[in-house]
């Protein structure tokens, strides 16, 4: 029998919130051990939260971006656990009435992922266990997180990851959370069952906790689906569960099962009074999104002539379409400087927190001028492309690059000068042209190149040499 | 009726130790206050629609205070090491 | 009697110094407390330090604020920086808060005298204060009694005249019955009047802070500057200062009377509250007569809710951060079972378990929710009752002072909040005060409930009382410092 997995997403994003979500304390990721604290986000008895308004509207951005309703009443809500990194014993979550319902992502296939919710909640600190001790860092605890919660609509660990990735960049787009799975600011909870492909009914679930890379979500995907079709084949039937994926083996490994499964007690927060938007409010942060990434791409396409492939590129970081559309401001073919960025640029920033950060050695206006530089018919294609890399080796601008003789032009008669000698000297490539080898003219208009110094400009080589040897 | 099982259930979620614990005593107190709590089972409720409102968009501004130094946060703890608190897997007698 | 009046005026004519008078307090209260356990901790360094900024400022001639240089008595489950705050708790025997609630700030800030923090029922868990890891309270009109619950200490420390006033809390009736027993006025404000920032959280929705003191100007004298708005916590609203609008007139007032709270009443209280009734007619107030069916489902509402937010607001006890620690423990999980059932005691262990029941799965909606429901119609039937009256008369307590060690039940201890908690439940104002004594000679206290933040009429009539009785009823111990 075949199987399908059915997936759906639990994500947590940590908002980029000066402050922490119910007291003064900064955000900043790291410091000195319980340096970023004070008696609200330790739990120090007596200490109330006091609900910080940037987080709400952080939150409620997040939902508009995601096509969430926002609801204009929302109710905080105490959820018990005892862990030492909780110094309350309790997080304060949101349980009945969330900031956001409903919304969806949509995948590069045209296919939805159908969202239940986003509400707002704190983070709790940093364990580090040491021997038979654990030392405890409440830095991170009440850095506020929203948790969005997917429906079980994922059929593969493929979707899963692009959805991860869509929510980065609209997220990072919107500006109200790095993203960084690396420092844990996004993580993701991945609850994975099985049906016998056709079956409409879903199947048990294993909920698998806390995974910090999209490498990771994959991986525990493709161990939990080998893991619960073997069970299945079997004869067997997969526990309700809450697993735990170990990245150096790539297995995950029961933590607890259900009859342990927590009994969260919630209840709403008498210490905070309800969330209430008023409808101006919404107003002013729905005029206030900027472009979407997706909206941003398919202008790119239509409107900028950007290939598909260069317009996905350059509309998954923010800065990169900052970047880019200062780079072609004014530019008669926006294409240009899109076309200089992917095929020099991104080689030589590969990673994605680079790219993420994007702070290139060529200003976007340096870039700019050598655009319209190349527009104005002052360089030809060819030297633009080498004086672009001179300038992302050393930073400088273009015009330290540029000669006269790369200025000079190059007339009509040159190049049917340049074109007949390049006939004349190379009669293989002429002759195997003439046989049918339509490659064979690529021959010579590289002989022309060469000769002109990549003055030249190839498609005109190019047509001029077909019209000689055609006689 | 609770239980002595549901009340050692109770125990583990609410982390109290009933070692040393007259268990069935406690059964039977925690069980009287039920009894009594148990009335408002049969308190019909009739409630009027909602006036609401009362909450309003008052919240605290994202502005930094600055933080506790690190031994103040320390100060109460029974066990702390370079800045962190200290919980111990194992100890005493045991 | 010492008034917070009588002692400003002694400051001011420089008839004593502060510096004296805190050294007469302090003194009284080593003396004493052996034997009333008023106290918990005496706070005579922080209490002479403030003294001598006081005494420097009346050789200046400076103006004294409305506390200032009064001696008083902090219960214990209020944060005060540096000063030991045990919540009358094994848990928190050595606990030393690093900050300040916001009730000790604004007192501080006018150079309140502390003189100690007042004993209680552990984690204000209780109706005697004897659940205090510390020792009970005696009540210092009879020794023999207990002072009530659960701001037990600070109503001994004002009725044995080892403060002048004192600040307590009050979630289902710990200012009004230690006030009632020990013949006191004791306020508990409207929901959110007073901030919550810093007073340890036993039910955060019913929990507020309030004055016990020897009369009612005194009582809104002192709630007059503890009721400022604040930012730091969310559900404070702040309230109007009332001394000024007290008149001590009753004339045209509508008192209701809810003949459920007076059922089964013994008629030793009875009477007095009679005679009061009556008194108030004299004066010219309005009796309007009024049901209060739901009073029965009242108690075990409140203890419902009142148990399940404290399950919640003492998980933070894990001893990780501060508190007691267990010494002897298998592993991380033993070591937090331990810590807690070493350093809480049997009530609060008790009401631990029941919050933690009624909020599990599969009891929440038969408890918790049920509960929230009748909550609001506890409300609703306030609120109609308020459109008929202006303040609603009831005993504070349906007995006089207890016995110490009479050992009842817990349920039977719970019986003893049911005129006193609809109050919480509903987040309105109430005052306590002395209306007369039952056979023995203990005090009688009458409760005056308002509706939401008319702190100034449930304390005018009060007053109006206290002035037709000429101050009769009001009367502390033979004991402790008589200026």
């Amino acid at each position: 029998m075949t199987y399908e997995m059915v997936i759906g997403l639990e994500t947590h994003v940590e908002l980029s919130t000066k402050t922490k979500i119910f007291c003064g304390c900064t955000t900043q990721f790291g410091g000195a051990p319980n340096t970023h604290c004070c008696p609200v986000c330790t739990g120090q008895p007596g200490s109330l939260p006091v609900l910080n308004k940037s987080v709400i509207e952080y939150a409620a951005t997040a939902g508009l971006a995601l096509n969430c309703g926002i609801n204009t009443q929302s109710v905080m809500a105490r959820k018990h656990y005892v862990y030492p990194d909780l110094p309350k014993a309790y997080q304060i979550s949101q349980y009945e009435q969330p900031l956001c319902e409903g919304g969806w992502v949509e995948l590069s296939g045209g296919r939805r992922i159908n969202l239940t919710r986003i509400h707002i909640e704190e983070d709790a600190g940093k364990l580090v266990h040491q021997g038979g001790a654990v030392f405890i860092d409440y830095n991170r605890g009440g850095v506020p997180l929203i948790e969005i919660v997917s429906e079980p609509d994922f059929r593969s660990a493929e979707e899963c990851t692009e959805y991860l990735e869509k929510l980065q960049t609209i997220l990072r787009a919107v500006g109200v959370s790095d993203c960084r799975m690396q420092e844990g600011s996004m993580r993701c909870d991945v609850n994975i069952s099985l049906r016998p492909k056709g079956e409409t009914k879903f199947g048990v679930r294993a909920e698998i906790k806390n995974l910090n890379s999209f490498t990771s979500v994959a991986a525990a995907i493709a161990h939990e689906f080998d893991r619960q079709e073997e069970l299945l084949s079997a004869g067997g039937a997969v526990e309700q569960e809450t697993r735990h994926f170990d990245a150096d083996t790539g297995e995950t490994s029961s933590l607890r099962g259900k009859e342990n499964a927590d009994d969260y007690r919630y209840f709403p927060e008498p210490d905070i009074v309800p969330v209430i938007i008023p409808e101006d409010v919404l107003q002013r942060l729905r005029d206030g999104l900027p472009e979407l990434p997706d909206a941003k791409r398919e202008r790119y396409i239509s409107a900028l002539g950007v290939p598909e492939a260069d317009a996905r590129l350059l509309t998954k970081y923010r800065k990169v379409s900052e970047y880019f559309e200062a780079a072609s401001e004014g530019c008669e073919s926006p294409k240009t400087a899109a076309t200089f960025m992917v095929t020099q640029m991104f080689s030589l920033i590969p990673t994605e927190a680079e790219r993420e950060n994007w702070s290139p050695a060529v200003s976007a206006a340096q870039l700019n001028e050598l655009v319209k530089l190349l527009e104005g018919g002052k360089l030809s294609r060819n030297i633009a492309k080498r004086v672009f890399s001179q300038m992302l080796e050393t930073g400088k601008p273009a015009t330290d690059f540029i000669s006269e003789e790369d200025m000079a032009g190059f007339d009509a008669g040159a190049l049917n000068e340049l074109c007949l000698r390049a006939v004349a000297e190379n009669s293989k490539s002429v002759d195997d042209y003439r046989t049918g080898k339509e490659k064979a003219i690529k021959a010579l208009v590289g002989a022309v190149m060469r000769e002109s110094r990549g003055r030249a400009n190839a498609i005109e080589a190019e047509e001029l040499l077909k019209k000689i040897i055609a006689g | 009726m609770i239980t002595v099982d549901e009340l050692k259930k109770i125990a583990a979620l609410a982390k109290l130790s009933l070692d040393g614990e007259d268990v069935e005593a406690l059964r039977r107190d925690i069980d009287n206050v039920l009894e009594f709590a148990d009335t408002i089972a049969q308190a019909a409720v009739d409630l009027p629609e909602e006036a609401g409102g009362e909450a309003s968009w008052r919240f605290r501004e994202d502005v930094c205070r600055p933080s506790y130094p690190a031994e103040e946060i320390l100060k109460n703890a029974g066990e702390r090491q370079d800045g962190f608190f200290v919980a111990r897997q194992r100890g005493g007698l045991i | 009697m010492n008034t917070i009046k009588n002692v400003r005026h002694l400051l001011k004519c420089k008839e004593i110094t502060c510096r004296e008078l805190t050294v007469r307090f302090l003194k009284a209260a080593e003396e004493l407390n052996p034997e009333l356990t008023a106290y918990i901790t005496l706070t005579r360094e922080a209490a002479l330090k403030t003294a001598d900024d006081v005494d420097k400022k009346i050789q200046k001639g400076e103006e004294l604020q409305p506390l200032e240089g009064i001696p008083f008595c902090l219960k214990d489950n209020i944060s005060t920086k540096g000063l030991r705050t045990t919540c009358a708790s094994r848990m928190l025997e050595d606990y030393t808060p690093i900050y300040d609630a916001a009730v000790w700030e604004s007192l501080k800030g006018q150079n309140a005298v502390i003189i100690g923090k007042g004993n209680m029922d552990e984690f204000a868990m209780g109706s005697t204060c004897e659940n205090s890891y510390f020792g009970g309270a005696k009540n210092p009109r009879n020794l023999g009694h207990v002072a009530g619950g659960s701001s037990g200490g600070v109503a001994a420390a004002v009725a044995g005249n080892l403060a002048v006033y004192g600040i307590g809390s009050d979630t289902g009736g710990s200012i009004r019955m230690p006030a009632s027993f020990c013949g006191l006025v004791g306020l508990k404000p409207t929901y959110g009047a007073v901030s919550r920032r810093g007073l340890i959280a036993y039910g955060s929705s019913l929990d507020q802070i309030g004055p016990i003191a020897a009369c009612t100007e005194d009582a809104a004298a002192v709630f007059d500057e503890i009721c400022a708005k604040d930012p730091l916590d969310m559900t404070s609203e702040g309230s109007e200062p009332v001394s000024d609008k007290l008149t001590g007139s009753v004339r045209g007032l509508r008192i209701g009377l809810a003949k459920e709270f007076f059922d089964g009443l013994p008629e030793s209280v009875r009477r007095p509250l009679d005679e009061a009734v009556d008194l108030y007619r004299k004066l010219g107030a309005e009796l309007v007569e009024l049901e209060f069916p739901l009073l029965k489902y009242v108690l075990p509402t409140y203890y419902i809710i009142a148990c399940a937010e404290a399950s919640s607001n003492l998980g933070r006890y894990d001893g990780l951060r501060y508190g007691h620690r267990a010494s002897a423990f298998d592993d991380l999980n033993d070591f937090i079972c331990r810590t807690r059932s070493e350093g809480f005691g049997q009530e609060v262990r008790r009401r631990i378990l029941l919050g933690a029941y009624v909020l599990s799965a599969g009891y929440y909606d038969a408890y918790y929710n049920k509960a929230q429901l009748l909550r609001k119609s506890i409300k609703n039937e306030f609120s109609k009752m308020f459109s008929r009256c202006d303040v609603l008369l009831t005993p504070t307590v349906p007995v006089t002072a207890l016995k110490s060690g009479a050992g009842m039940t817990p349920v039977q201890m719970y019986q003893t909040d049911i005129c006193t908690c609809s109050v919480n439940i509903a987040g309105l104002p109430a005052v306590s005060l002395p209306c007369g004594h039952d056979g023995k000679g203990l005090p009688v206290g009458m409760q005056l409930i308002g509706d939401k933040f008319s702190e100034d009429v449930v304390l005018n009539a009060s007053l109006a009382f206290e002035r037709e009785t000429e101050g009769s009823h009001l009367k502390t111990a033979d004991m402790g410092v008589l200026l």
